[in-house]
């Protein structure tokens, strides 16, 4: 059996899907590599660098993707009529 | 009153709330079924399923471990940060939606309902059963271990550690046998909220031990460990490789996935639900470990000497040493808060799983919905006493018991993708997916066991190496899930389709829900 004739829920498929992604990219990034730039024994507001980075990232990460999930909630509905 | 009785007296008193919060009247569901006794029937709300769901994903790692962590490891702990977001944004929202959907659709009740469904009945069933109950039987032990060494060391050990064991044991028996996944989610919600005011309260507490100011407390992990400001940490743990490969495979791609979380996602109302929970619940998450740098930090600050296997124990000494009789027992309830909250959660999937997987389909078939419940409940006593055996015997293996499970049930994901997300031409089948669970559990096994020394009735030995160093050194999920998936493409072109019938029904509950305008 193939698939070949399914369609593929990997690919986003409104500009919201996209920028869902996009979002979630960059800020997974800057935690995930981005932190060894930053690798350093240095105090921001008394906190260790590495720490107020991720966390920084963290809460940005959070709130862009609820933001483009709410809008994605919102294109749905509009599109079920609801 | 002597300062242990605080304690004793808080801790009762919580123990109190959950008893009644798990087994009151708002727990008992309109009928005797099955589907409304592991699952709840009609689905929770998004308030009740997202304090559900946030104080099941935190288990005892939260109280005390993190703590332990920060003191051991320092800013490694900021690796964290990526499995407490990822998770919720992209497993919980992407795949747990999507769980959700075919679970209300369909009406499954166990994990292996949707893979047997989807793949094919028989054996296969009980497979995927038994293989996710070994999964979670480590972590149910490792979850008990922490909770139950602080409320031992905040009573001054008038509670022995054993009884501590015991006294959660049955709280959790008497509850999840009562009222199943109602009672599950009820007393998570309460014990969500207790952590999450334990874990803060705790931070201002050691706040107010350094006079409020961060920057001294940095300054003097400065001079006397620096390493702990920066990664890999003074231990070497956090590496490029364990950085790149631990938050992803290691927790954020297994911990949605771990059967509890497909009890949950069933007991969705509906999919929107579950996509604003996932939206949501990462705030939750990262919240409660934020304040575990202040916590460690601070417990360092007092008892920099603790090395090994005793950092774990320096937020429980800092407690006992400095804190109030009445506030310590606040953090040892909110300590077993989190263990209680993920043991539960488990024992009832695991009962779930044992009933309808094993027991109804392949020793009793025709049993009643009240027959099985019955049966889920002696399965329910049984998974809980196991837990509270194995946890009595100091194995010395908690952090290798955590692995295991992440590295077991990471292999599954092949598996839950292939369901849930159509995938264009990629085919998947039976046969490949068991064929890469087991090579892949296999690979991963060596990776986490390798070089670790067991003596099992007195035979010591050692598990060889069989990875390279060099490839040692990333996450054994990853090196597992890295065999698996080649192995179950492979075998998947070779071996028979699942039924295309089961598919395209599946494919059309999926496209109707999330691809509605699909031509």
């Amino acid at each position: 059996m193939t698939d070949s004739g399914q369609s593929n829920h990997l690919v986003p498929q409104t500009l919201w899907d996209r920028l869902y992604l996009g979002w979630f990219l960059v800020c997974f990034f800057m935690i995930w590599v981005g932190t060894w730039a930053v690798n350093e024994p240095v105090a921001v507001l008394g906190m260790p660098l590495v720490y107020a980075w991720c966390s920084g990232w963290g809460i940005v990460w959070l709130i862009g993707c609820l933001c483009f999930g709410l809008k994605i909630e919102q294109a749905r509905e509009l599109s079920r009529g609801d | 009153m002597e300062s242990w009785h605080y304690t004793v007296t808080i801790v009762v008193l919580y123990a109190l709330l959950i008893l009644w919060v798990g087994t009151g009247r708002w727990t008992r569901g309109g009928r005797v079924a099955m589907d409304d006794y592991f699952k709840v029937g009609k689905g929770f709300g998004f308030i009740v399923l997202y304090l559900g769901i946030a104080g099941g994903f935190h288990t005892a790692f939260a109280i005390p471990g993190s703590m332990g962590f920060y003191h051991a490891h320092g800013v490694a702990f900021a690796a964290n940060v990526l499995w407490t977001v990822f998770t919720p944004l992209a497993v919980i929202y992407f795949v747990g939606s999507r769980i959700t959907c075919l679970g209300r659709k369909f009406n499954y009740i166990t994990p292996a309902d949707m893979l047997a469904d989807y793949f094919g009945e028989g054996k296969f069933r009980a497979f995927v059963a038994i293989y996710m109950l070994s999964c979670c039987v480590p972590l149910m032990t490792a979850n008990v271990t922490g909770p139950a060494i602080l409320l031992s060391s905040g009573t001054e050990g008038h509670i022995p550690y054993n009884w501590a064991l015991g006294i959660m044991g049955v709280m959790v028996m008497i509850y999840v046998t009562s009222s199943g996944i109602r009672g599950v989610t009820w007393t998570t919600v309460a014990q969500a909220v207790w952590m999450f005011v334990a874990v803060w309260a705790a931070a201002f507490w050691c706040l107010s031990l350094i006079d409020g100011n961060l920057l001294t407390l940095f300054n003097t992990i400065r001079d006397t460990e620096p390493a702990l400001l920066t990664l890999p940490g003074p231990r070497g743990l956090a590496t490029p490789q364990w950085w790149a490969t631990f938050p992803v495979f290691g927790i954020a791609l297994y911990w949605a996935i771990l059967p509890r979380g497909f009890m949950f996602f069933y007991s969705a109302k509906d999919v929107k639900t579950t996509r604003k929970i996932g939206l949501t619940v990462g705030f939750y998450l990262m919240a409660l470990y934020l304040p575990a740098m202040v916590i460690g930090f601070t417990a360092f600050y007092f008892f920099p000497e603790l090395t090994g296997s005793a950092a774990d124990n320096s937020f429980p000494l800092l407690l006992a040493t400095y804190a109030p009789a009445w506030f310590a027992g606040l953090i040892v309830a909110g300590g077993l808060a989190a263990g209680m909250s993920s043991l539960d959660a488990d024992t009832n999937a695991n009962s779930a799983m044992l009933t309808k997987d094993v027991y109804a389909a392949f020793i009793k078939k025709d049993g009643s919905d009240r027959h099985y419940i019955s049966v889920g409940r002696i399965f329910i006593i049984f998974l809980v006493g196991g837990t509270v055996i194995a946890a009595s015997n100091n194995w010395g293996l908690v952090v290798l018991m955590v692995g295991v499970t992440a590295a077991m049930i990471t292999q599954l994901l092949p598996a839950v993708l292939a369901v849930t997300i159509p995938m264009g031409g990629l085919r998947f089948t039976k046969a490949g997916i068991s064929t890469g669970m087991v090579i892949g559990l296999a690979a991963a096994m060596a990776a986490v066991l390798g070089g670790s020394t067991f003596a099992p009735f007195g035979f010591e030995f050692t598990v060889p190496l069989l990875w390279p160093a060099s490839l040692a050194r990333f996450d054994a999920a990853f090196l597992g899930l890295a065999v698996n998936v080649p192995i179950t493409l492979i075998v998947s072109r070779f071996t028979a389709p699942p039924d295309p019938e089961a598919v395209a029904r599946i494919r059309a509950a999926l496209d109707e829900e999330f691809r509605p305008n699909r031509t």
